[in-house]
């Protein structure tokens, strides 16, 4: 069995370790995400500490003769260098990336959750940031990884609905009938928008006409939905709405 | 296996270093305990003159031992140009350059959104007040070329910008004596980016 590994992986995030050493989580093209140490990358001189940066999409050769195992070559595929220029677009993917350290297992093996990472990464570096576009990304890959939400019908009773309440422990939207005063009420024009983002490629979501209020409200509901499901995990959301607001 | 009291001490305090786990804790008290009695005193007295002396500048929040620190009191700094750093140690990785003759601001740390580490985390608050007070010509954002780095130095931009007050990014680029042929793609884009005329 070989001992060296040969991957294609996107870096989420990283930590350093001892004087110059860096330990790298990254998520790789079949879906799962994998731990290794990437030796003397936070040395100005060292040829890996660029491709060790979180969103950088490389080909790496790990040694996996290790309990913790060890980065032996790495070549960057991409870079995505104006998000890198751009504070907004740099939170947002820096929130996508969150996203995946708190809901992808070791384990994982969703490819096409990989893909739609890839997807929404290419969009963030050609594209200006759009809130929708990253709510769709978030409610798309959740979906992907097995925690999508029934949006398209009552989860209850199947009854085609326009509004409803979000029912967190039946895993959808709940009608009238159905739903108790527990849940959280998804007005009709933001339950229409969430159904398009769930099942409209992220290429074809600028397509959909949205208000600003609109947009707000979405993204205040896929926020939740997010905290959620990582146990309110995440970090990256108080820093994303101070650069959002400071941008307005 | 069971250590004497004093000395599972000291082990237990060398293995809360940074790096320092059981193995080199034991190598590091066995050291310190073939030292000369003086020497030992000496080592903790350095310890505790330092933790009890050393505090932040309240001007720039480098460590110093007087406030305001040396760099902030030397009246022969220009005053014009502020480096901001992200902690002390680059402070003094810029002063063995001695090319800089401005003031610095060390913001204790990066914007990480990963980690939780906003703004308000940091010593930006005292940077702003400072920069409205002392109207400085050039604020040079010295941070890490890392993530965290670049998003504190645009953050840092967008909210100096406003006062009239033009910011600057040290250059990324090639280290001296290395091949381009191993440099990475990021490195040598913003290497020419940078370029300057001959």
């Amino acid at each position: 069995m070989s001992r060296e590994e040969k991957v294609l992986a996107l870096v989420v995030d990283g930590f350093a370790l001892g004087e110059s050493d860096q330990v790298v989580n990254a998520f790789t093209s079949n879906g799962d995400l994998v731990r290794f140490v990437a030796k003397g990358a936070r040395k100005t001189k060292s040829r890996n500490s660029a491709a060790v940066q979180p969103f950088v999409l490389g080909r790496y050769i790990i040694s996996t003769a290790y309990s913790l195992p060890i980065l032996r070559q790495a070549d960057i595929v991409k870079s995505y260098s104006r998000i890198r220029t751009d504070l907004v677009r740099c939170t947002a993917a820096l929130s996508a990336m969150e996203l995946i350290k708190l809901t992808v297992a070791e384990a994982g093996g969703e490819h096409a959750a990989f893909d739609l990472t890839r997807s929404y990464l290419e969009m963030l570096d050609n594209h200006p940031a759009d809130s929708l576009v990253f709510d769709a990304f978030r409610l798309q890959f959740l979906s992907l990884l097995g925690y999508g939400l029934v949006w398209s019908q009552c989860v209850l009773c199947g009854a085609e609905t326009a509004q409803g309440r979000l029912n967190w422990l039946e895993g959808g939207i709940c009608c009238a009938k159905c739903s108790d005063e527990r849940g959280l009420p998804v007005a009709a024009d933001t339950l229409g928008i969430i159904r398009r983002l769930t099942s409209t490629p992220l290429p074809a979501i600028g397509r959909i006409s949205v208000t600003r209020e609109q947009r707000r409200c979405c993204s205040a509901l896929v926020d939740q939905i997010v905290v959620w499901h990582t146990d309110g995990k995440t970090k990256t959301q108080a820093f994303r709405n101070l650069i959002n607001d400071f941008q307005q | 296996m069971r250590y004497y009291d004093s000395l599972a001490r000291l082990i237990s305090h060398f293995q809360k270093l940074p790096g320092v786990g059981q193995k080199t804790a034991q190598r590091l008290a066995f050291f310190v305990l073939k030292l000369p009695v003086g020497e030992v005193e000496s080592f903790a007295a350095a310890l505790v003159d330092a933790r009890s002396k050393l505090a932040h500048c309240s001007q720039c929040g480098n460590m110093t031992d007087q406030d305001p620190c040396h760099i902030c009191r030397d009246g022969k700094r220009s005053k014009t140009h502020i480096c901001v750093v992200q902690e002390s140690r680059d402070v003094l990785a810029l002063e063995r350059v001695s090319d800089f003759k401005g003031l610095y601001h060390v913001l204790h740390g990066a914007i990480s959104p990963l980690e939780g580490v906003g703004p308000d985390e940091l010593n930006i608050k005292s940077l702003l007040e400072r920069v409205s007070r002392e109207k400085p010509e050039e604020v040079i954002i010295a941070t890490n070329p890392n993530v965290q780095g670049e998003a504190t130095a645009m953050y840092l931009a967008q909210i100096l910008k406003p006062l009239g007050i033009q910011v600057t990014r040290i250059a990324h680029g090639l280290p001296v004596g290395g091949d381009l042929e191993y440099a990475d793609e990021m490195t040598l884009s913003r290497a020419l980016e940078g370029r300057k005329p001959l």
